[in-house]
């Protein structure tokens, strides 16, 4: 999910739903309501942006996971795992989200033929024999369910292989009124196929009433919703928040998947909690019965080489204030996957040929994320 | 089968989508209007011939797509310069404006158990299907149709209401005490994917062989194609026109409103046929023929 028009400038674009959903908070709570600040932290463009400090990525790989099919870039098709690769056929969104891991991307979205190629390549002997599901991301793909129906169909007729699909969306909480018979649809005569919705909810406020409706009406059609959140210094990093969060979110039927560390990303500081406050955090909260075994994210940074579990014994060493992370992703198994992907100069390789990285930590300055939203 | 849909989205959101670049403010779109009534909060596509001469006075948040920019712009009025405005209009109409009705089979409708249906078939009010018929997946069939006969659907084809698809041919012959002999139509119709078949219209069942309608192939309302007929790929054949049995009409052809074909014809690829023109000869390829008799005006531009 993420998206962005212009390179080194993300505008700030909050649907008028949300922006409804921000003045009601506001007028009734007060600016300083702990709802409204879930918002208006993610939303809002703050000042701190502009305080570019360490947080200085523009992309969240650094590695090219681009993929090649008879010479040529398959536009808009990642891969750095076995089973699974990345399709985003856009990079429009119906708001944007100020930590957003494209926020620095180029803008694109897919024709229905580069849509065909993209299918084409999965079906292709390339990595057939291999690929099971795929992520349709972006971007927000259910804001074009046309062409997001395309992609469906195409990757039915020439990729029989993939019998996931996960489909990547915020619109649930973005803009709720937008989810209707067009996307419906697309999830249903389709036998043979799991699909798959990844939200993300970060703070209990985000489960409106509209949005509920919505994951109610996609559950019954026999989608599985999960939700992949980020842990968000002001937003949700504190206990009572996020057993809040998973509690409704088991009894909405959303499942729990990761609970990431807000990515470095340029003007991102203000956000990013430290590794060690996050790590500690998910032990509280999952190690102190306060909330269900059934509904425990995995803590987890997404790194130059892919999704790092974290835990303590992930962290390998400290310096100044970056970490070496422990992966259990072999160097051989990514360059088979993808001939193209070279090591990062962020990552090296260990002594049993597994990929570890230095990853940028946040910080626990509770000044630099206590902006006083107003409003 | 669909209807407008109100939505609030960014002008960025169809810049994003048409991979243009936003000339003027980001503002909310809701829906389209037209170049001669702009309503605020819409999107137009302009009419090139008067697009410095506009001025766009009185208008708010008015989103134009044009093929270049006006040589005057004002603050209201953001524009996305795109390679064919008329085409792309139709495409941010369709993917952001439009909602489709939901996938169902009516109560109401009849369709055989021998009948093989594929996946998200939508099957409306009294549409009858009878016995050794297919239909591809994600076909459309509106209310009233018939389908009977060894016919074959491809996919996503539409076919509108009160057609029919398969009956049988007027086929007869006269002998020489006058009695009028019908010749039964057991043959096949094989229609590709993605043709549309408008309302009223009629494809007759084939004598021995085959009726034929390629892929993309775009029949309008209350047109005939006659038993044994092929219509090639991409062919647009609009409202009123009769083509007779066993004509064969190319690629990419249009046949114009009302116009007729004669018993056997070949018209050949990228054929325009003009309206109401009586073609009772072979027609060759990238021509444009009008008249009864249809006679050669000039050559296609494509």
């Amino acid at each position: 999910m993420g998206a962005t028009t212009e390179k080194s400038v993300f505008p700030e674009k909050i649907s008028p739903f949300l922006k409804e959903k921000m003045a009601a908070l506001c007028a009734g709570g007060g600016a300083a309501s702990a709802d409204y600040r879930a918002l208006y932290l993610q939303y809002v463009k703050q000042a701190a942006e502009d305080a570019v400090a360490l947080e200085d990525n523009e992309r969240h790989w650094e590695a090219n996971v681009d993929v090649e099919m008879d010479g040529h870039r398959v536009k808009g098709v990642e891969r750095l795992y076995r089973h699974s690769l990345v399709i985003e056929p856009t990079l429009v969104c119906a708001s944007h989200c100020r930590y957003c891991l494209r926020a620095h991307y180029g803008m694109f979205t897919l024709s229905e033929d580069e849509l065909k190629q993209a299918a084409l390549f999965c079906g292709s002997k390339l990595v057939r024999d291999e690929l099971r599901e795929v992520l349709i991301t972006g971007g927000d793909p259910l804001i074009l369910p046309q062409r997001l129906g395309y992609l469906v169909d195409a990757l039915m007729k020439y990729a029989p292989n993939v019998k996931t699909m996960r489909i990547a969306t915020r619109l649930l909480s973005h803009d709720p009124r937008r989810i209707d018979n067009n996307i419906f649809e697309i999830f249903k005569h389709k036998p043979g196929i799991r699909f798959e919705l990844a939200t993300q909810i970060n703070h209990p406020v985000e489960l409106f009433p509209e949005t509920i409706e919505k994951i109610v009406d996609i559950s019954a059609l026999g989608v599985k919703i999960y939700s992949q959140n980020v842990l968000l210094k002001g937003v949700n990093d504190d206990v009572e928040t996020l057993a809040a969060l998973y509690d409704r979110l088991r009894e909405l039927h959303v499942e729990a998947h990761y609970l990431f560390h807000c990515l470095p990303m340029k003007g991102m500081h203000h956000l990013r909690p430290s590794l060690g406050k996050g790590i500690e955090l998910v032990k509280r909260l999952l190690n102190s019965g306060r909330i269900s075994g059934r509904i425990k994210p995995m803590f987890a940074a997404m790194t130059d080489i892919g999704k790092i579990t974290l835990y303590e014994g992930t962290v390998l060493a400290r310096k100044d204030n970056k970490v070496l992370l422990q992966s259990h992703y072999s160097y051989a198994d990514r360059l088979r996957w993808n001939p193209n992907w070279k090591l990062p100069k962020t990552a090296a390789v260990d002594e049993n040929g597994l990929l570890r990285m230095w990853y940028l930590d946040g910080s626990d300055d509770a000044a630099s994320s206590r902006e006083i939203p107003h409003a | 089968m669909y209807k407008m849909k109100t939505a609030d989205i960014f002008a960025s959101e169809i810049a994003g989508f048409l991979e243009a670049e936003l000339i003027g403010r980001d503002f909310i779109v809701r829906g389209p209007s037209s170049w001669r009534r702009m309503i605020d909060n819409t999107f137009v596509r302009a009419d090139e011939s008067g697009l410095d001469e506009h001025g766009f006075q009185s208008h708010k948040d008015v989103l134009v797509l044009a093929s270049r920019l006006p040589v005057v712009q004002t603050d209201s009025i953001s524009f996305l310069v795109v390679k064919e405005p008329h085409i792309k209009f139709i495409d941010v109409l369709n993917e952001f404006f439009i909602e489709f009705d939901e996938v169902k089979i009516a109560p109401s409708a009849m369709i055989d158990k021998s009948a093989r249906l594929g996946q998200g078939v939508a099957v409306g009010e009294n549409v009858v299907i009878g016995p050794d018929v297919t239909i591809g997946d994600g076909t459309r069939i509106l209310n009233n149709v018939v389908i009977t006969g060894r016919v074959q659907v491809g996919e996503k084809c539409l076919i509108k209401h009160n057609s029919t698809v398969g009956s049988t041919g007027y086929d007869f012959e006269v002998d020489v005490q006058g009695r009028q002999v019908h010749f039964p139509h057991v043959g096949k119709i094989i229609i590709g994917d993605h043709v549309w078949i408008g309302s009223n219209s009629s494809i007759e069942s084939s004598a021995i062989h085959e009726t034929v309608i390629e892929d993309m192939v775009k029949i309008d309302d209350l047109v005939q194609i006659g038993a044994n007929s092929v219509i090639r790929a991409g062919a647009m054949i609009t409202a009123g026109a009769i083509i007779s049995r066993g004509v064969e009409i190319g690629k990419n052809c249009l046949i114009a409103p009302n116009a007729s074909v004669r018993d056997s014809v070949k018209i050949g690829d990228h054929v325009t046929l003009g309206i109401g023109a009586v073609a009772l000869k072979d027609l060759k390829s990238h021509g444009v023929y009008v008249g009864n008799p249809a006679v050669f005006l000039k050559e296609r531009d494509n």
